[in-house]
């Protein structure tokens, strides 16, 4: 008997444990294969509310940690962030209040997938379920300052947003800093870099710090992008022609020595036929971004029209769109797909 | 005095029931894992402990709620023992009733030690509590007062396995009462949506019961309604239990 407890029992867990381990690790690496047929299959958030009997907010916190996980992955990998909506959607139906999932959605739609829309919709539903959370309408300014820059009212909009964080009193100081700032009209870039970093120092999550690091890095780049055309402008006008590359410049005596050619997220500086300067990195984001843009209005066609539109012309002849934007990279377009509504 | 003789029985019963304990375990095991998704979970780590413990509560209650009450009649018919209660000066009435509120004993005493469980726990792990989360265990409790009572109802009437499967409806059935009131705009003014309306309001509506979302949130509930749920499910219970009663005094044993 005794025997059987010492020898017998230790042996057989140990053997039991070791096929165990060895044959879900062959199981996992077929799992990943089929994860984004596996998330295609997420039922929708109505279905799973009814029928989860109670169990809504520890399914969402579940759908959070595979949120987690796909974003990661993505971030690491091709950055496409597909499902990253639909799983914001269900995480935040099947618990409203859930704080973590809004924020950091949101964030991850704005940062990583520049699907601004989909952000600010998701943050604005929070705030209905979670007024008095200062994160929400925080988050709602960092879009209109990071993706919505280029807006004319989003300094006033990021303050008014910023102001609307402040006012639940629990903001920490440096969000009324940054709303007086804005108020105040100093450059959105230097608001936008303290944002950043005070995210950086107060992130609790590595994922968190990796995200306010790469955005840090996209604002060096944009500086750098924004100092090389004011030198290529100077140069044009000492020498009445526009720079072709670099070595123009070192040559003008503008620049002491030509930049390196690649930034530090793998992107390349370039010169456009224009004499501008430009930055892949830079044009890959506003690339996501006015995709991210125009695959929500075919969505919405195709809910109200019950079909894909045929081109992306007929988006703007239904009043879907004002007009088609421009592609960012010089001399290319927009490819679309009418049999998916896939814009590339 | 002669309910809660039977009502004291029970509860020493049920608590001599090794089921208890294996359940109880798991209940704590489960409140004490959900640490470890936090590791992973950006931030989110004291949510999560509050999300499972909650719903470890409400897990492992209806399961003792459903199989040690579904079997509290049959039982004591199946070991004849009900010959010696029966033949004594007691009303039938009496015995359900007694059966009924050792078991609702029982469930308190589970429900408050596995929240004193979670809330050290949470306190420990450095998270914050607020009263919401206490609201929340208070409305659990409540819920399985109402499924102990369907438990005892189905105990009188049928064998403890088909007890067991149609309490388990009911408990799913309960949290998917919604679905009857959300219907599509084509059912609009039909028989078909009269008829599902009225089971909406027929249904126990387990929904009410539910502010674990709140309780792990720290959103505060108006006390008024949890006021109005503590009704519900008292008049709720009262009625099943009122069925147990007549389904007992027609039993022949």
């Amino acid at each position: 008997m005794r025997l059987r407890w010492v020898i017998v029992a230790p042996v057989t867990g140990l053997v039991m444990l070791f096929l165990v381990v060895q044959i879900q690790f062959r199981l996992d690496e077929q799992r990943t294969r089929v994860f984004d047929q596996e998330l295609l299959y997420l039922p929708n958030e109505h279905l799973l509310t009814h029928f989860t009997a109670g169990m809504g907010p520890v399914i969402a916190d579940m759908l959070w940690l595979r949120a987690l996980s796909y974003t990661v992955e993505e971030f690491q990998g091709d950055g496409r962030f597909t499902w990253l909506s639909q799983m914001g959607d269900v995480m935040t139906r099947l618990d409203p209040y859930f704080l973590g999932a809004y924020r950091y959605t949101g964030m991850f739609l704005a940062a990583l997938k520049a699907d601004d829309d989909a952000s600010i919709e998701l943050l604005k539903r929070g705030i209905e379920h979670n007024p008095k959370a200062w994160e929400l309408p925080h988050e709602i300014a960092m879009v209109y300052m990071t993706n919505r820059r280029d807006m004319p009212e989003s300094a006033e909009l990021a303050a008014l947003w910023l102001q609307a964080s402040d006012a639940t009193g629990t903001a920490p100081a440096r969000v009324r800093a940054t709303a007086q700032g804005l108020m105040q009209q100093h450059r959105m870039a230097d608001l936008e870099r303290a944002m950043w970093e005070g995210i950086l120092l107060s992130a609790t999550d590595e994922f968190e710090r990796a995200i306010a690091e790469r955005k840090l890095q996209e604002l060096v780049i944009r500086e750098n992008v924004e100092l090389l055309n004011q030198a290529s402008q100077h140069h044009a006008e000492i020498t009445g022609a526009t720079p072709t590359g670099f070595d123009d410049l070192v040559a003008a005596g503008i620049l002491r020595e030509a930049p390196g050619m690649t930034d530090p997220l793998g992107g390349e500086y370039f010169f456009d036929a224009d004499g501008a300067v430009q930055n892949t990195t830079l044009l890959n984001l506003a690339v996501d971004q006015i995709i991210s843009r125009m695959q929500g209005r075919i969505r919405h066609f195709e809910r109200e029209e019950g079909r894909p539109p045929q081109s992306l012309d007929e988006l703007v002849l239904h009043g879907y769109l004002r007009r088609i934007p421009e592609h960012p990279f010089p001399e290319r377009s927009w490819q679309y797909n009418p049999a998916t509504g896939a814009v590339r | 005095m002669r309910t809660l003789a039977i009502a004291r029985n029970t509860f020493r019963e049920a608590v001599r029931d090794k089921v208890l304990y294996v359940l109880l375990f798991f209940a704590a095991a489960a409140i004490i894992g959900s640490k470890a998704l936090g590791w992973v979970s950006m931030g989110q780590d004291i949510k999560i402990i509050k999300d499972i413990s909650l719903a470890s509560i409400s897990v492992f209650g209806v399961l003792i709620a459903i199989f040690v009450g579904t079997s509290l009649v049959y039982k004591e018919i199946d070991k004849r023992t009900i010959y010696t209660i029966v033949c004594c000066p007691i009303h039938r009435y009496e015995f359900v009733l007694g059966k009924y509120f050792g078991l609702s004993a029982l469930l308190g005493v589970v429900v408050l030690v596995m929240t004193g469980v979670a809330a050290v726990y949470v306190l420990v792990m450095g998270g914050e509590l607020h009263g919401v989360f206490f609201l929340a265990a208070l409305l659990i409790y409540a819920q399985l007062l109402l499924i102990t009572a369907f438990a005892v109802l189905l105990s009188s009437l049928t064998s403890p396995i088909l007890g067991a499967i149609i309490v388990f409806c009911i408990f799913v059935l309960g949290h998917a009462v919604e679905i009857l009131r959300d219907l599509p705009p084509q059912l609009e003014g039909t028989t078909a949506a009269s008829v599902l309306a009225t089971a909406y309001y027929v249904v126990p509506n387990l929904t009410n019961f539910d502010i674990k979302a709140q309780a792990a949130n720290g959103v505060a509930v108006d006390p008024g309604y949890v006021a109005w749920v503590l009704l519900y499910g008292l008049v709720y219970t009262a009625g099943v239990l009122v069925f147990a009663a007549l389904a007992f005094e027609d039993k022949d044993v």
